[in-house]
């Protein structure tokens, strides 16, 4: 136990959930034995029943394992943090939004509208205080002077450097370094890519248009998902056609 | 989307005068009938249009009710964007009630020289612009002065916006030779389910709010970068909302 200690800790700064992590190990598990029982013999491969004999892994899993190197299973991948509803409903309903439409900043207990009365809606089972500490620890939420709290983010994720994050800079990147390139070889059929001309700010004013860019990008992208999602319906309809994936995606540039 | 503001002489001219006159009962029946849900009887609608010739006040009801409303939006608006009142992630900040700036004080001091600070509290909160944080702070809940359950607010906010909206389709009205270049004035609308409403003003809400937190951006900027411009000054902007034909 000593010894994993220290790997369930790298676990947990790395974002990877407990289901994540016994699905790697059992991958690893199963590939060593493996290697193992062949060391151990005549250095030929042993059978999938002699590898779930020593493993305990029911044969059915050792072959599928054996197929592919060790990885998480895509069943046990963590779909999204459970508080991602939690914040959500902040972020729409009505009763924790401002009169802009904008997430209310919330005492943290008392009657509604407060976080307290939001958990309580909205996600059952933890109490408020320990959604509030995972909240405040994935940076999710703020915690503001006069025992207040703010919505910082409407997805929980863990920051630094995780696996999510280092995959998410992969598919951005992948992204745009896609449609550069594309619209360099095919200018007609060039996809959308624009910029503002950029402005100089005094450093006191930047947290004010920052919150300026945050807010209309996001009404943007929300109000162009809303326009759009009759395409989605449209396409379910001509099944069998050919299909292309559109997105956009918004960023703000410093520097 | 139907795209409004082309010169009248493009239409059929036949009859107009007639047609006219019927729009003309029809925009009065609108007006009575609002009225009256207002509570303003009918012998009192009769009593009014005859007095209405007669009265020439200087300064418009609505306006005169509007003097706080404007000024409370000017102060949020303060709060909003100055950087003694926004906190490092630019939103604004919690604020005493009492004392030197940043504090609603001082807001009160430069907004409304001579009112109390707790008159404009009581105000704010009302109108949820501003949200009591304990026995000696004030948060700030929102740039929308919001007049919802406020009848008399509410009629005088309706009179403007009849006002303002009149004005322009009476200068889009105009021949394209005799005008500049049509205010943009543009509607969507279509026959849908009661149940579909609800999900309507969801997806609005968001773009309304940033359509509308643009232009005020932008007016206010132009009022600090250009406060002594010469010559009478007149109010523009932009009304957006959602309705349902009833």
């Amino acid at each position: 136990m000593v010894a994993i200690e220290p790997l369930v800790q790298l676990f947990l700064e790395l974002g990877i959930s407990s289901p994540e992590a016994e699905s790697l190990l059992r991958g690893l598990f199963v590939h060593k034995s493996r290697q193992w029982l062949a060391s151990q013999g005549d250095g030929s491969d042993p059978s999938d029943v002699r590898v779930a004999l020593v493993t305990g892994v029911h044969r059915n899993f050792v072959r599928r394992l054996l197929r592919e190197p060790p990885r998480i299973a895509e069943t046990r991948q963590r779909k999204g943090h459970a508080a991602t509803r939690l914040l959500r409903a902040w972020y729409s309903d009505v009763r924790y939004l401002d009169s802009s439409g904008k997430p209310r900043d919330l005492p943290e207990k008392g009657p509604s509208p407060s976080f307290e009365t939001l958990a309580r809606a909205y996600l059952r089972g933890p109490t408020p205080g320990v959604i509030l500490r995972e909240l405040l620890r994935t940076r999710a939420v703020e915690r503001l002077t006069e025992q207040r709290v703010r919505a910082c983010s409407r997805y929980v994720r863990a920051p630094g450097l995780s696996l999510p994050n280092i995959r998410e800079i992969g598919v951005r990147s992948k992204q745009l370094i896609e449609t550069l390139t594309a619209n360099l070889r095919g200018p007609r059929d060039a996809l959308f890519c624009d910029s503002m001309s950029s402005i100089d700010v005094a450093e006191t004013r930047a947290p004010v248009v920052h919150e300026v860019i945050n807010r209309r990008a996001t009404a943007f992208l929300r109000s162009l998902e809303a326009e759009l999602a009759s395409e989605r319906s449209y396409h379910s309809r001509s099944r069998g056609a050919r299909r292309v994936r559109l997105s956009v995606t918004v960023f703000e540039a410093k520097g | 989307m139907n795209k409004r503001g082309m010169g009248s002489r493009r239409f059929p001219n036949r009859g107009a005068e007639h047609l006219h006159v019927d729009l003309a009962r029809e925009m009065l029946r609108v007006c009575i009938d609002t009225l009256k849900r207002h509570g303003i009887t009918e012998r009192k609608l009769r009593w009014l249009v005859k007095d209405i010739g007669a009265s020439n006040s200087d300064i418009p009801a609505s306006t005169r009710l509007f003097q706080d409303i404007s000024d409370l939006g000017k102060l949020v608006n303060e709060w909003a964007e100055n950087c003694l009142y926004v906190d490092g992630s630019g939103r604004p900040r919690v604020i005493p009630i009492v004392g030197s700036a940043p504090s609603l004080s001082a807001l009160v001091r430069t907004y409304f020289p001579r009112r109390l600070v707790r008159e404009i509290l009581r105000i704010g909160v009302e109108t949820k612009v501003l949200e009591r944080v304990g026995p000696q702070h004030v948060g700030h809940l929102g740039a929308c002065v919001l007049l919802t359950g406020n009848q008399t607010l509410l009629l005088a906010h309706a009179i403007r916006s009849i006002k303002w909206f009149l004005s322009t389709t009476y200068y889009n009205a105009r021949t394209p030779d005799e005008a500049g270049p049509a205010r943009p004035e543009r509607q969507a609308f279509a026959e849908l389910s009661e149940s579909d409403f609800n999900d309507f003003q969801n997806v609005m809400r968001e773009p309304i709010v940033s359509l509308t937190e643009m232009c005020n951006r932008w007016l206010m900027a132009r009022s600090v970068t250009r406060p002594d411009v010469v010559g009478k000054k007149i109010i523009m902007g932009v009304q957006a909302y959602i309705f349902k034909d009833i």
